[in-house]
């Protein structure tokens, strides 16, 4: 009954399943991949409009500046760990694709977790974030990121529909072009900062920092703000309601969850590991403590060999 | 444990009332319970895997239990079966999507997603095969070739996710190929037809996006690297595209274009990559060279479209000559891009003069 050509089939499926078997699956269930695919759609059709009103380095770092003016009254910056910032981000200048642009790093007096980025290369970095990080390869990956954002121009993206209509003297339908685009960006907001992440982890490994720093960022991050992962599905039809759900909600959100954010960061350091192999990668953790930059002193024990 | 006895006990029953009992039982009543049983024991097989098994390789037992369903309605001309296997096939299309195409996992620095995707593209292509096979009417005749173009889609799917937003292209542009070169030598008009949909998105997304990402790999430019294999590609589809009029005309409206179509995609996407890879006061000259590989390639493969290309891009270079660069270049590329592309365009009118009798029986 069974031919030739269809045990050859079974063969290759029952041989690929146990050569996976002999791996380590990937526990993850989710509809990532249908969410990707309509990311990449959105941003295809977006894309041709913002090649068309793409703005220089010059004019990003213009704009980048004025708005760093209005962001400074936000908050009082703190001179000494601005210092110490800037000396860790200088570390990761080189590895950037956009050479043009000039990085300036701030730490604001602020309680909140968080960094962000201007166009045009102003890196915020709150206080509270500084309390959160516990080691200058952390911080070296949060930097990466946010710098990453604006290399990858993600960051000028948002402000490029005002702009050029700005220019042209439509102010006015510049702000709804842009309220347009922020509605269409929100679809692809989440693998915006996925790229961000893999980008920024790239700059910190290249500047020698221990590649398995971000991931551990994002799992306290997890904890921390009690970004609870659901309950093991029961049965399928139960496993394929919780992904839909979880699609359907996470659709508006502007970041991917943060367990999702590890779980890429921490296969991409796998990755490097064996890349790195022999190589030293630093960790800085008493760098950090006495908020000496690794380019001022290295110390010996924080240095490991991949 | 219990799922696995209930699952056996079913298939069992199906088989045995198959197979007995054919006087007890009248013929409706034994479809019936088979098809009962069938369909008890396919859910149960299917659950037990889901259970037993990890995330990533559910889709495969899934495709596996589909496939035997599906060779045993081929096999015992069960149309029940098939109806099942189908379905099997399709959930196992959505599970891909679910638990595979973002899988991260590898063994031997082989990805997971690979492992378990390409065996279940081949199923589906043997799917096909065995319907052609069969020689099956009706619906499942249209629904046959699903299972020529799911395998394209999660083809393209699985490029994108392995190789990256950015390389997704050049994995899309070699799939592309082979559809098209298998579409011409077994004449399968639907993977002609997948591989023009696919060399279309890997042109929009060539030019569209990574023409102007910054990145590089391996130090060469990600635009250069990417670029130079799909143009490479959407050629290489230009040369085994029939050439003969006749030979294609006798195939279709898709083939007696087939090569215009490749042909203007790989020249228009050349001309892209070369306006963003060389600056401003070389982009003539640059161009002009293109013109002029396009013109000299155009007369030994007899492609009076490769040639028109050609003389087009010569337009382009002379009307950009006197509307652009002689404004707005320095003195040094003005120069420069006036005696290029005159030597290039002296030398082209001296070789169609030269040899206007032969040119005339190419045109």
């Amino acid at each position: 009954m069974f031919g030739k050509p269809f045990l050859a089939v079974l063969a290759l499926m029952v041989v690929c399943g146990a050569v996976v078997s002999l791996g380590k699956p990937d526990p993850a269930v989710s509809f990532d991949s249908a969410r990707q695919l309509w990311s990449d759609v959105l941003r295809d059709a977006d894309d041709l409009g913002l090649q068309l009103t793409r703005v220089s380095a010059y004019k990003e770092m213009q704009l980048g500046d004025q708005m760093a003016g209005e962001v400074g009254r936000w908050g009082k910056e703190d001179p000494e760990a601005t210092r110490y910032v800037a000396a860790v981000g200088a570390r990761l200048v080189p590895g950037v694709n956009r050479k043009a642009i000039r990085y300036h790093f701030h730490v604001l007096q602020s309680p909140g977790v968080n960094a962000f980025a201007l166009p045009g290369g102003h890196i915020y970095v709150l206080s509270g974030m500084l309390d959160f990080l516990q080691s200058e390869a952390e911080l070296a990956a949060i930097l990466g990121h946010e710098m990453s954002h604006v290399d990858l121009r993600h960051c000028i993206e948002q402000y490029q529909y005002q702009l050029a209509l700005k220019n042209v003297g439509a102010e006015d339908v510049g702000a709804i072009a842009g309220l347009a685009h922020a509605l269409v960006a929100i679809g692809y907001r989440q693998d915006q900062e996925l790229e961000a992440d893999l980008s920024g982890q790239r700059l910190a490994v290249e500047a020698g920092y221990d590649p398995y720093a971000a991931p551990g960022v994002f799992r306290r991050m997890q904890v921390r703000f009690r970004e609870s992962a659901a309950a093991p599905a029961t049965t399928p039809a139960d496993e394929l309601s919780q992904a839909i759900g979880e699609a359907l909600g996470s659709y508006f959100r502007t970041h991917p969850p943060s367990a999702e954010r590890a779980r890429q960061l921490f296969q991409m350091a796998a990755r490097d590991r064996r890349t790195l192999a022999g190589q030293i990668s630093y960790r800085g953790i008493r760098n950090y403590r006495e908020r000496v930059a690794r380019s001022e002193r290295e110390f010996p024990e924080e240095q490991h060999v991949e | 444990m219990s799922l696995a006895i209930t699952t056996v006990l079913c298939c069992g029953m199906s088989w045995r009332v198959f197979r007995a009992m054919p006087d007890r039982i009248g013929e409706q009543e034994r479809a019936w319970c088979r098809d009962l049983y069938a369909a008890a024991g396919t859910l149960f097989v299917l659950t037990l895997a889901w259970l037993e098994l990890p995330a990533a390789l559910v889709a495969l037992a899934w495709a596996v239990t589909g496939l035997i369903l599906l060779e045993l309605g081929f096999g015992a001309s069960l149309g029940r079966f098939r109806l099942w296997g189908n379905l099997v096939a399709a959930v196992v299309c959505g599970r891909l999507f679910l638990a595979n195409f973002t899988e991260l996992g590898d063994t031997l620095h082989v990805s997971h997603r690979i492992l378990t995707v390409v065996p279940i593209l081949v199923s589906q292509y043997y799917v096909w095969w065995r319907y052609r096979q069969a020689q099956v009417s009706g619906w499942e005749r249209n629904l046959a070739r699903l299972y020529l173009y799911a395998p394209a889609v999660l083809g393209v799917a699985l490029a994108r996710f392995e190789l990256g937003r950015t390389l997704a292209v050049v994995g899309w542009a070699l799939f592309g190929l082979v559809l098209y070169r298998f579409g011409l030598t077994r004449n399968i008009a639907d993977l002609r037809w997948q591989s023009f949909a696919i060399a279309a998105l890997s042109f929009w997304r060539s030019w569209n996006t990574n023409f102007y990402i910054p990145e590089s790999l391996g130090g060469i430019g990600a635009r250069v690297l990417t670029g130079a294999v799909v143009i490479a590609a959407f050629y290489c589809a230009q040369l085994i595209s029939p050439r003969d009029s006749a030979e294609a005309g006798s195939r279709g409206l898709e083939d007696r274009h087939a090569r215009a179509y490749y042909s203007l995609l790989a020249s228009v996407l050349l001309a892209v990559l070369l306006f963003y890879e060389v600056s401003g006061g070389m982009l003539t000259m640059a161009w002009g060279a293109e013109a002029l590989a396009l013109l000299g390639a155009g007369f030994p493969l007899r492609d009076r479209l490769q040639r028109l290309s050609g003389l087009a891009l010569f337009l382009v270079c002379v009307l950009k000559l006197f509307l652009y660069d002689l404004r707005q270049l320095e003195t040094v590329n003005r120069i420069l891009s006036f005696i290029v592309l005159g030597i290039i365009l002296v030398g082209v009118s001296w070789i169609y003069t030269r040899f206007r009798d032969r040119i005339q029986r190419y045109l």
